[in-house]
């Protein structure tokens, strides 16, 4: 007779085995059933914010439907992974030959000129082409590449490639939100700060509020992630006169590089940033003790809790947050001192436009894929301007197509175009210097910080990683311009040979001759400004 | 040449640019044709010099095969090329101020083949590194001003505009003639590029430039023609407001 235990242990692996067996046989018979008579499309992407796979999940219903009254039975599925892990698994998929039909992509999140020539297609020729499913709308005969706010010259772009490689889904722009009851209640504002001096000081009566003893709350929730959105505002919005001043073209655009060869001859100047430092100092005394060590849910925790009357987020954000929040938040622009503000006003030109609003971000076409024309037409069914306004409510994102205005809780979001270039934030102009920023960080802050002690650190060590990051920055143009030689040499002979439009030759050649101009510039110390 | 050739795996020649349509999407492991044709030729020594982990027996290799490929004088085009890629491949080794010896293989790869794409595109890669690495001012003068001269009877319209746009820039960051940089720029927006953030860029920047050298009515000109051009662009507004003050300067 078998002892108690071990016959209640077999029965339980006996009874996993007929589970697993079960949940097999289930499984099987439902792929099987599928692969028989249903196409699936499988389309990845990391958008975990309350909204977008509800979303997709609609509008992919929708098409299925429509395919379906089309005599085609298709099934939309949707691969969402986490934006950690989404490179590397993008990478595996992609090398071996298992992506799904259509893949989201960033160059931020890995997507490489290397990567999107090797493994996607780029649709130049098909964006060149109306998008059937705008029929009927003032977009009918607009090419499928012109019915997108930038004609996809940002959004769909490859920078390096130059070529059409992504459909976009939404634009993107950082906002002060705050909690309208708090406000009014602590301030007596019904309305949220309009310029920069107000702003501060409706910080300070929140401040005083609290060391009163009146209410535990703090007038700004910080977190690493939120602190830097704030912060980058602040410094873009109070350095902007720097951007005009390292504009060695002439073309009114400015970026990272343009900071970097500046500073290696001596045209950019840490003094110009002291007022943006004095702003990062002044916004730190506002946020929760420790906020550098919490994370972006620890500040919407303070913020929901009515903790705290402001917070700074992203577009990306809002549906996530207006879900978790127990309140309807009010939401505007981080107001910016005037050109005239004796105290703040020395770098401001004005307004500062929302930058970088618009990137290179959407859904690809892998080489690999086998169904291309599905992939294609459900890219143009999502990126019609019906569907697409649709998906725009729904996901509350900021609209890319054109002709499609953002739902009222996004309005506020709208990107701002009149207003100046910020400057550029130190902590966007390359990996060391941005290490630089964040780990010394604390010596600008309160309690204990001070402009005077982060500027002297700035001015020992910024020349070393401004250099570093230049040097890293050289290295990256060297090897996309490599990398386009390939391509250029490639699409000369398929032109040559009619396989291939001669303007896909040329815009890469544009692209390249630019960039390999802007490489030799950077060596070049001018002696006086043009 | 036949003998490294005779080292590539036996593959019937390409008809129908299939070793091109591979280096189009970076596949430089695929077995290359065994033959002289001289696309093929030039088609396998790209993909070893693409070829992953670099090795100097690759790049050794390819050297070879353009060497023979430059010397070639019955396809002008594909001589080109090779002298052209030969430069490209001696200017890797030599990033920052090295790469003036390579300008001059550029400017004798274009002397030889000046009618070609590769001829054109090799003067092209000449400018910018003439352009600012030479530190004589007078010197670097001379062969911008040489190179401009140059540049009017090209006929690749993809490579002209982008030779009269950089060597608009150069004369406008070195400070030698915003007139000048005016003009080359006005003339590189004329031939239109197909890029279309780099064909605003040089629209913006022609009416900076137009106002610099003090033609503020071609300055307005051009900030007009962008803003309705780009009515979204986020450069606009500040164009604007140049827009303003050049009309209000205007005589």
């Amino acid at each position: 007779m078998m002892p108690l235990k071990i016959r209640w242990s077999l029965i339980g692996v006996l009874l996993a085995l007929a589970a697993y067996a079960a949940a097999a046989l289930w499984v099987a018979r439902r792929t099987s059933a599928r692969t028989e008579s249903v196409t699936t499309l499988r389309v990845s992407h990391w958008l975990l914010e309350t909204g977008y796979r509800e979303a997709f999940a609609e509008i992919g219903r929708a098409w299925e439907q429509k395919q379906a009254k089309a005599g085609r039975a298709v099934r939309f599925e949707q691969i969402v992974v986490p934006t950690r892990v989404y490179a590397a698994w993008m990478r595996t998929n992609l090398v071996g030959g298992t992506a799904p039909d259509l893949v989201y992509v960033k160059r931020e999140n890995g997507a490489t000129d290397e990567l999107m020539a090797r493994y996607f297609e780029p649709i130049d020729s098909e964006a060149s082409a109306p998008n059937p499913y705008n029929a009927g709308t003032p977009l009918a005969d607009a090419s499928w590449r012109n019915t997108f706010i930038d004609g996809l010259a940002v959004t769909g772009t490859s920078p390096g490639l130059a070529d059409i490689y992504a459909i976009p889904t939404s634009a993107t722009s950082i906002r002060l939100y705050f909690n309208p009851r708090l406000l009014e209640q602590i301030t007596g504002l019904s309305t949220p700060p309009r310029d920069w001096t107000e702003f501060l000081a409706v910080c300070e009566e929140i401040a005083r509020w609290r060391e009163q003893g009146q209410h535990r709350v703090v007038p700004i929730a910080g977190s690493r992630v939120n602190a830097t959105l704030l912060f980058n505002l602040a410094v873009g919005g109070l350095a902007q006169s720097s951007a005009r001043q390292i504009d060695r073209r002439g073309d009114l655009g400015t970026g990272p590089a343009e900071l970097l060869v500046a500073a290696q001859h001596g045209d950019w100047k840490l003094a110009d940033y002291t007022l943006a430092l004095r702003a990062v100092q002044e916004l730190g005394r506002y946020m929760q003790p420790g906020f550098l060590q919490m994370q972006r849910e620890d500040a919407t925790m303070l913020f929901g809790q009515q903790q705290a009357v402001m917070i700074v987020a992203g577009s990306w954000t809002a549906n996530s947050l207006h879900a978790e929040l127990p309140f309807t938040p009010g939401v505007a622009e981080l107001p910016l001192p005037s050109p005239s503000d004796p105290q703040w006003g020395g770098g401001v030109r004005g307004a500062a436009t929302d930058n970088a609003g618009l990137m290179f971000e959407g859904f690809a076409l892998p080489r690999a894929g086998k169904q291309r024309e599905l992939a294609l037409d459900f890219l143009r069914f999502l990126s019609s301007q019906e569907v697409y306004a649709r998906y725009a409510e729904l996901s509350g994102c900021l609209p890319v197509v054109k002709g499609v205005t953002a739902n009222d809780r996004m309005r506020p979001f709208q990107l701002r175009r009149d207003g100046f270039r910020p400057g550029v934030p130190l902590n966007q102009v390359g990996e060391a210097t941005r290490r630089l920023w964040d780990q010394n960080l604390q010596d600008l802050l309160p309690p204990s910080g001070s402009v005077d002690r982060f500027t002297q650190l700035l001015a020992a060590h910024l020349p070393a990683t401004l250099a570093q990051d230049l040097d890293r920055w050289r290295r990256s143009i060297r090897t996309s311009v490599e990398l386009q030689d390939f391509l250029l040499e490639a699409r000369h002979q398929l032109s040559a040979a009619g396989e291939i439009d001669l303007s896909r030759r040329d815009t890469l050649l544009d692209s390249q001759a630019a960039a390999e101009s802007a490489y030799y510039a950077s060596f070049f110390a001018p002696t006086s400004h043009p | 040449m036949l003998a490294l050739l005779a080292l590539a795996p036996s593959v019937a020649p390409a008809t129908d640019n299939v070793p091109w349509k591979r280096i189009a999407s970076f596949d430089f492991a695929a077995e290359t044709p065994a033959s002289s044709q001289p696309s093929d030729v030039l088609a396998t020594a790209l993909s070893l010099i693409g070829r992953q982990p670099r090795t100097e027996r690759n790049l050794a290799r390819a050297s070879v095969l353009l060497t023979e490929l430059a010397q070639r004088s019955d396809t002008p085009e594909f001589a080109a090329a090779a002298a052209y890629h030969l430069a490209r491949l001696a200017q890797m080794s030599a990033p920052g101020a090295d790469a003036l010896a390579v300008a001059d293989q550029f400017v004798a790869a274009y002397r030889r083949w000046p009618g070609t794409f590769h001829g054109q595109l090799s003067l092209l890669r000449a400018a910018p590194i003439q352009g600012y690495l030479i530190t004589d001012d007078t010197v670097a003068r001379t062969q911008i001003d040489a190179l401009a001269a140059t540049a009017q009877s090209f006929t690749d319209r993809g490579v002209k505009r982008n030779l009269l746009a950089t060597l608009a820039e150069i004369y406008y960051r070195r400070g030698w003639s915003a007139a000048r940089a005016q003009q080359l720029t006005e003339a590189a927006v004329a031939l239109g590029f197909d890029h279309r953030i780099l064909a605003a860029n040089l629209l913006a920047a022609s009416a900076t430039r137009a106002a610099a050298a003090g033609d503020l009515h071609a300055a307005v000109t051009h900030a007009d023609e962008f803003l309705r051009r780009y009515p979204d662009d986020v450069r606009g507004y500040e164009l604007r407001q140049l827009r303003a003050e050049w009309a209000a300067s205007q005589p």
